[in-house]
């Protein structure tokens, strides 16, 4: 039995369908993520849960109880904001104790729930100071021990690594991770990053047009993608057109027996790429485009199709990286890493 | 600014005699005579506390005006800045003539609804009364009120308040746990602005008032205009500037002390 549930949920803004009947189930005590591009609609499914958006149809389901037809403050749902949506003119233990004085709980219990929300955070000595004199992280940090001290069924956490610079964002992922596991809450993260997708959470909705496309543990849907469109949102591929005959891909030893022959694309990721032999099998190129990474090299391989094929390749030791104009071939390391999908590539 | 400050401090402590300064004419003694006057200390306790009253007045009708400016969409918030503007494009004195006729006597439109309605037997007295004062005072300074409170909430972040449903407070506990406080400086701006030109409006209370109706301001008036005694004009408008200016620096001040918050980030 899923710990909530999102049944056939659809938004309409005016003529904008944001949402189109998407469902999605998380099990209790796990990290989903709803991952996708801006304009998607995943804030908005967010938003649904929380009760600030009324769907058109559909419902939402917690503990097997509808809350649907509840106003937010009557859900039992935490809500990290994008900035974090402190109050300024409260101070920080000021803010982690509004929801309990909303709720009349006495001044003991109060001081006594707030020291332990801000300790769970590693906030413990500023709970006097006042949001705008910390930094992002510690922000973040407050907007978080606020929403648990509520102890909610469900945390939801609103892209919350945006407002923090690259180093720290690392640091807090892992932070969060930790802090979601030992308190066990079935959380739900929006973002449009793939890694941070990857990074946080059991289970991924990719989500396209106000649609979930694929719904899967991280590894599967980068292993097993659903569509072109997902298999280079999440993580990145080459999507290069090929030929389909009697069940096999014409040039790459790869497998399509349940697509019919003629056109289809291949998803192929770049690490699952090599540079090979200029007389052997492959696709004949030439190096367009040289990044050195350090220990690995990318290479952008002009091989005649509309987009530039992505190879990447372990540097060896102090090896030397080719320059642009250098003719090879492009092979496929692992084919059945590689997934075909019954269409052309665009373009 | 210098100017008429100096002119009004020359015409209050010095003597002038064919229209040259006598050097040696320094004197406090038209001041300490004013400030032994009971009168001016009458007049002065009632420019307080009708501008104290009519700030809070204001106060109480601006803010859901400015609420429902902020909430309102498109053309409905044109309409209300509009209308919100349109006084201070008329002269505080024809507005105060309008509420001459509004409340006036036993023809006035407000007596004449009320006899009508069957509310009262007798035409009310509210022209020539504190009452009448008030009234006009607040509606001729509902602007200064307004217009900052406006700018405050409409612009404030709509995300504090859905956070704080999040937490499980109500629409009205949300109002006045986080709208309210969050435009505390706006609303002490207001007051300190509603309280100054309430606390020198001169008109008002001549108009509404009546004849024997009178405040420091007034006094400053009939002093420097009818009676001609411009020492003694000048010595009450000194007064009538520094306690005005003391009176708001406190609001400011008060002010500062219930947002706090908002010097942390600096």
């Amino acid at each position: 039995m899923p710990h909530l549930r999102i049944l056939g949920v659809s938004k309409r803004y005016g003529a904008l369908q944001v949402l189109h009947g998407c469902s999605v189930d998380v099990a209790k005590g796990s990290v989903l993520t709803l991952l996708g591009p801006s304009g998607c609609g995943k804030t908005t499914l967010l938003r649904t849960i929380a009760g600030f958006v009324r769907p058109d149809a559909g419902r939402v389901e917690v503990g097997g109880q509808d809350i649907s037809h509840l106003p937010p403050n009557r859900r039992r749902v935490g809500y990290v904001f994008q900035n974090y949506a402190l109050f300024p003119h409260l101070t920080v233990a000021g803010n982690v104790a509004y929801g309990l004085k909303v709720r009349r709980t006495g001044r003991a219990e109060t001081a006594e729930r707030v020291a332990r929300a801000l300790d769970l955070v590693a906030l413990g000595g500023l709970g006097g100071r006042y949001p705008a004199q910390l930094s992002g992280g510690q922000q973040q940090r407050v907007a978080i021990a606020r929403a648990l001290v509520l102890e909610p069924d469900v945390l939801l956490l609103d892209e919350p690594f945006n407002a923090l610079d690259a180093s720290l964002r690392i640091t807090m992922q892992t932070e969060l991770r930790k802090l979601i596991a030992r308190v066990g809450i079935t959380s739900i993260f929006v973002t449009h990053d793939q890694a941070e997708a990857m990074a946080l959470s059991d289970t991924v909705a990719v989500m396209r047009a106000g649609r979930v496309e694929q719904l899967g543990a991280p590894l599967d849907v980068y292993d097993r993608p659903a569509s072109p469109y997902i298999a280079d949102f999440m993580g990145r591929a080459n999507l290069v057109p090929v030929r389909v005959v009697a069940g096999h891909v014409l040039g790459v030893e790869a497998v399509a027996a349940a697509l019919p022959d003629g056109e289809a694309t291949l998803a192929v990721r770049p690490e699952n790429l090599r540079l090979g032999d200029l007389a052997g099998p492959g696709w004949p190129g030439e190096v367009a485009f040289a990044t050195a990474l350090g220990g690995q090299v990318e290479y952008e391989v002009g091989c005649g199709f509309a987009q530039p094929v992505r190879v990447l390749v372990e540097r060896e030791a102090h090896g030397a990286v080719l320059s642009p104009g250098t003719a090879v071939r492009v092979l496929v390391r692992h084919p059945p890493g590689c997934v075909v999908f019954g269409a052309p590539a665009d373009g | 600014m210098v100017l008429p400050i100096g002119t009004l401090l020359l015409f209050g402590f010095l003597t002038i005699e064919r229209g040259r300064i006598l050097g040696d004419s320094l004197t406090f003694e038209p001041l300490a005579r004013a400030l032994q006057d009971p009168l001016v200390w009458r007049l002065m306790w009632r420019s307080f506390w009708v501008a104290v009253v009519s700030s809070v007045m204001t106060l109480l009708l601006a803010y859901p005006v400015a609420y429902v400016f902020a909430e309102a969409r498109g053309v409905w918030r044109t309409l209300i800045l509009v209308a919100v503007v349109s006084p201070l494009l008329t002269s505080a004195l024809v507005r105060a003539y309008a509420w001459l006729v509004i409340l006036g006597g036993r023809r006035g439109i407000v007596n004449q609804a009320l006899l009508a309605l069957g509310v009262v037997d007798q035409p009310l007295r509210i022209l020539n009364t504190d009452w009448a004062v008030l009234i006009g005072m607040t509606q001729i300074h509902l602007p200064f009120m307004v217009l900052p409170l406006l700018a405050v909430l409409a612009e404030r972040d709509r995300r504090l308040e859905q956070a704080s449903l999040n937490l499980g407070a109500s629409r009205t506990g949300t109002f006045f746990r986080v709208t309210v406080p969050l435009s505390v400086p706006a609303v002490f701006a207001g007051l300190a602005l509603v309280f100054a030109v309430s606390y020198t409006n001169f008109i008002v209370p001549q108009l509404l008032g009546g004849g024997s109706y009178s405040t420091l301001a007034v006094q400053v008036y009939e002093q420097t205009i009818v009676v001609l005694d411009w020492t003694r004009g000048a010595v009450l408008a000194t007064l009538l500037l520094s306690t005005c200016f003391a009176f708001v620096l406190a609001i400011v001040a008060a002010g500062n002390r219930l947002s706090r918050w908002a010097e942390a980030g600096r």
